[in-house]
């Protein structure tokens, strides 16, 4: 009886390896115009379910198909794109932009002042649902004055503007009339950018190929392909097969990456930093002495090296990745003397168990951080031990993000950090006049030296004047510091070594922005 | 019959009903909203009075019995209602997933029910041989091997080893079947085990029973037995564990298709509970229980269609 089973058993594993086989020969046989093609793939973590810059600013391919009136070079400065050029005035708060009269839509119309003047009303319609509204707060109104002019009038001086302004314009002709949030648009994008739609994939995988009406400089790639490959791992092996030729790394997997593997990891510095944010609704935090002791008393190198396996920096304050950057690296070294006399200076006396005490209180507060943001909770926690020592009981405690509550926590791991003008993540975040429901001074620190300062780089033209501001700006900081400085993160891209164009460019956060130059990424093919 | 089926169907009404406002009720005590969820980790900057206007406009202020309401008139009319995060129309969404979804639990059930029946019949025959012993102790391995790290060491092995299958995707047309080898072989590895475990007992059972001697005393020869008797006799508790087994099947699909980026229906549902898109969410769920109860029911039918003994006993109950 047996014996027949055995047999069977035989023909199933050749029947196995048959069909094995046959897939094999398939993969060998691949069509040779795809290879033949400069394409590039984007391995990433989530798929792309609309592209529509109005409503979703932070995807990379709104860059490749949609093209605003400004856009940053290698340094982060401002340089013209659908504008070519502008003026402003005195007051700093119109804006007169002279858009070039080349830039087409890919469907041959002409890309003018009343795209311009539509896109921003959309962002600013209450009925789109968007979260990039809140960065065009400043625009008070916005008006075609030609064919190819714009005016912009702002509320108050915003010298981030002309950064913003990179934002992707969106035709007026098709969506007039439109249900932003719901358009057909948003899964079949007509842009004015370098790259075009070829095909949306039933699998949300996204084929663009290079616009040949583009006013600007030719791609030097045919196709670029955004696949969706949610796992971290499996982004990894890819890289390895080849199968994507671009992906984010985790600091994790570089250890697995092999000196032949067909990739290399490049590592590109960010804006985005870490802070431990103080609540000033404390009285704990009221003494300048004990957040210059909690400064010294924190070890940064210890937070790259072990937090980020390396891949970042020590951060000494808000604007170390900008032109406008004064480094205060003495404020922000660890010193262990100098941090246990601040505290003595201050009044607070270690008690029995180890932790200080000053009028009865002990120094003791709840650090949270966002539990779906594995580095923000292991700094947290190590900030939390660097700090025992010193008698400062910072109590670890990660909550949902959804829980956290950005003003009203005791002290928060915080992220910040922009890569354009000085003023963008300064003075929303520190100035007095920013607390309140809807801006980002969560602390409500007030500082009246660090409000003139501000005021006056906002509104200051004469750019060695704004250094100067910021510099002083950044003394202050160290002297009345809102929050604890801990480290800036790298991203960490996976780039097949046939490719070229990715440039060290400082990114913003999580990296965002690596395909800004894409006009100059190449790829060899055999 | 008829009876025994419309009786099914109403239960089934009932279910979908009652399993409907629990999921109604349960995926808005989540933490966070959509509004959060299109911020994603710029959460900070969502103020108030954003989060209400984007919450209004999605129509999800009002009190939660009244959106339940509409939610079901418009069910009933057809109306899916549009995908928070995509805006498109979420029966469409949903629809899009259902092929990639079915196509895998198709072939990952076609290599269990082949892996099952092969080796479940034969480890049956030979039970406690050693054979038997190696078939247990490598159906256990494959049971409690976590699916990811095998999908990972698969993907390893063939990607990048030998070169010879692509990582994850779907493929198009005739080269799909290289994409869904391995994520459907993961699958099948994974629930094969409890299959193969569960035939061969029965089968183990049943061929030391009286009937089977008494056949086999009649001169009728091996493979007949097994073919007419003892493998339909198997059949009954295999289906009836497969009915039970698919809710567990499309739950593990989630790994699975998250590892090999496999754009089906358990992708969709993370991706949109994360996002809190309320709409998809709850028309992939009651999607799943149609699905779940469809099987379920269609197996009682097969059962009783094979065994005349369920058969009697289903029309009985249907007459009462």
């Amino acid at each position: 009886m047996y014996k027949n089973y055995r047999k069977f058993l035989l023909a199933a594993v050749a029947a196995a390896g048959l069909a094995g086989l046959a897939g094999c020969s398939e993969e060998n046989s691949k069509p040779a115009d795809s290879t033949q093609k400069k394409q590039l793939i984007y391995g990433m973590d989530s798929e792309i379910e609309k592209v529509n810059p109005v409503l979703d600013e932070s995807q990379e391919i709104d860059t490749l198909l949609f093209r605003g009136l400004t856009k940053p070079d290698k340094e982060n400065q401002v340089t013209p794109d659908l504008a070519e050029s502008w003026e402003i005035s005195k007051d700093q708060l119109v804006y007169t932009f002279k858009l070039r009269r080349d830039a087409k839509w890919q469907d041959g119309k002409p890309v003018t002042a009343k795209d311009v003047k539509f896109t921003f009303d959309q962002i600013k319609n209450p009925a789109t649902n968007t979260p990039i509204a809140g960065e065009f707060n400043e625009i008070k109104s916005v008006e075609a004055t030609g064919d190819y002019e714009v005016k912009m009038t702002l509320h108050r001086p915003f010298p981030s503007l002309l950064d913003k302004l990179k934002i992707g314009i969106v035709p007026e002709h098709i969506l007039r009339g439109e249900n932003m949030n719901e358009t057909e648009f948003n899964q079949n994008p007509v842009g004015n950018g370098p790259f075009k739609l070829k095909e949306w994939g039933s699998d949300h995988t996204i084929i663009l190929e290079r616009n040949d009406d583009y006013y600007g400089a030719a791609p030097k790639l045919d196709e670029v392909v955004f696949k969706a490959v949610p796992d971290a791992n499996t982004r990894a092996l890819q890289l390895k097969t080849g199968e994507i030729d671009l992906a984010i790394m985790e600091p994790n997997q570089l250890a697995g990456v092999k000196e032949n593997d067909p990739y290399a990891v490049h590592e590109v510095s960010t804006a985005d930093y870490r802070a431990v944010m103080y609540n000033f609704d404390l009285p704990l935090f009221q003494d300048k002495r004990v957040r210059q002791a909690m400064n010294l008393a924190v070890n940064r190198e210890e937070l790259v090296k072990g937090v980020l396996a390396g891949k970042g920096e020590a951060a000494y304050g808000p604007l170390q990745k900008s032109w406008a950057g004064a480094s205060q690296k003495e404020a922000y070294t660890y010193n262990e003397k100098k941090a246990k006399q601040l505290l003595a200076d201050a009044g607070w006396v270690k008690g029995s168990d180890g932790v200080l005490v000053k009028d009865g209180k002990r120094f003791e507060f709840e650090l949270v951080s966002p539990i779906q943001d594995t580095v923000r909770v292991v700094l947290a926690n190590v900030v939390s031990e660097q700090l025992k020592p010193f008698g400062i009981k910072a109590v670890p405690k990660p909550v949902d993000q959804h829980a956290v509550k950005y003003d009203g926590e005791e002290a928060l791991i915080i992220g910040w950090g922009s890569e354009f003008d000085p003023d963008d993540h300064t003075y929303r975040l520190f100035h007095s006049s920013e607390i309140g429901d809807g801006q980002y001074n969560f602390g409500s620190y007030r500082n009246e030296k660090v409000d003139d300062l501000l005021m006056k780089a906002r509104t200051t033209a004469n750019r060695e004047m704004r250094k100067t501001y910021y510099k002083q700006f950044q003394e202050e900081l160290a002297v009345d510091p809102p929050y604890n400085f801990l480290v800036y993160l790298e991203a960490l891209y996976g780039l097949n070594k046939n490719v070229t164009g990715i440039s060290t460019r400082t990114l913003g956060h999580h990296g965002f922005g690596v395909l800004w130059n894409i006009e100059e990424w190449d790829k060899k093919v055999n | 019959m008829g009876q025994f089926i419309l009786k099914r169907l109403g239960e089934s009404l009932l279910v979908l009903i009652i399993g409907s406002m629990l999921c109604f009720a349960f995926i808005r005590m989540l933490p966070g909203d959509p509004a959060a969820a299109m911020y994603g980790d710029q959460l900070q900057k969502l103020s108030e009075a954003d989060r209400f206007r984007i919450t209004e406009n999605l129509g999800l202020n009002e009190p939660l019995p009244i959106q339940y309401g509409k939610w079901l008139g418009q069910v009933l009319q057809g109306e899916w209602g549009v995908s928070s995060i995509s805006g498109e129309d979420a029966a469409i969404v949903v629809a899009k997933s259902l092929q990639p979804t079915f196509l895998l639990m198709f072939s990952a059930h076609f290599f269990v029910f082949t892996l099952a029946v092969f080796f479940g019949v034969t480890s049956g025959l030979c039970r406690r041989s050693l054979y038997d012993h190696a078939v247990t102790v490598i159906s256990f391995i494959f049971m409690s091997i976590p699916p990811f790290w095998f999908a990972l060491m698969l993907m390893v092995f063939f990607s990048v080893y030998l070169g010879v299958l692509p990582t994850s995707g779907m493929g198009e047309g005739g080269g799909q079947l290289r994409f869904i080898l391995m994520p459907s072989l993961v699958l099948a590895l994974s629930h094969a085990g409890y299959y193969i475990r569960l035939l061969r007992n029965h089968i183990a059972i049943t061929k030391d029973t009286g009937f089977v001697f008494a056949l086999k005393a009649r001169g009728i020869s091996e493979w007949t037995i097994l073919k007419n008797h003892l493998l339909p006799n198997a059949s009954i508790p295999l289906l009836s564990y497969t009915g039970m087994s698919l809710a567990v099947a499309l739950a593990g699909s989630i790994v699975v298709e998250t590892i090999f980026s496999w754009p089906g229906i358990g992708r969709l549902a993370l991706k949109s509970a994360l996002a809190h898109d309320y709409p998809v969410l709850l028309a992939v769920i009651l999607l799943s229980m149609v699905f779940v109860i469809t099987v379920n029911l269609l197996v009682d039918l097969i059962c009783a269609w094979i065994d005349p003994r369920l058969r009697s006993q289903l029309l009985e109950e249907g007459r009462r």
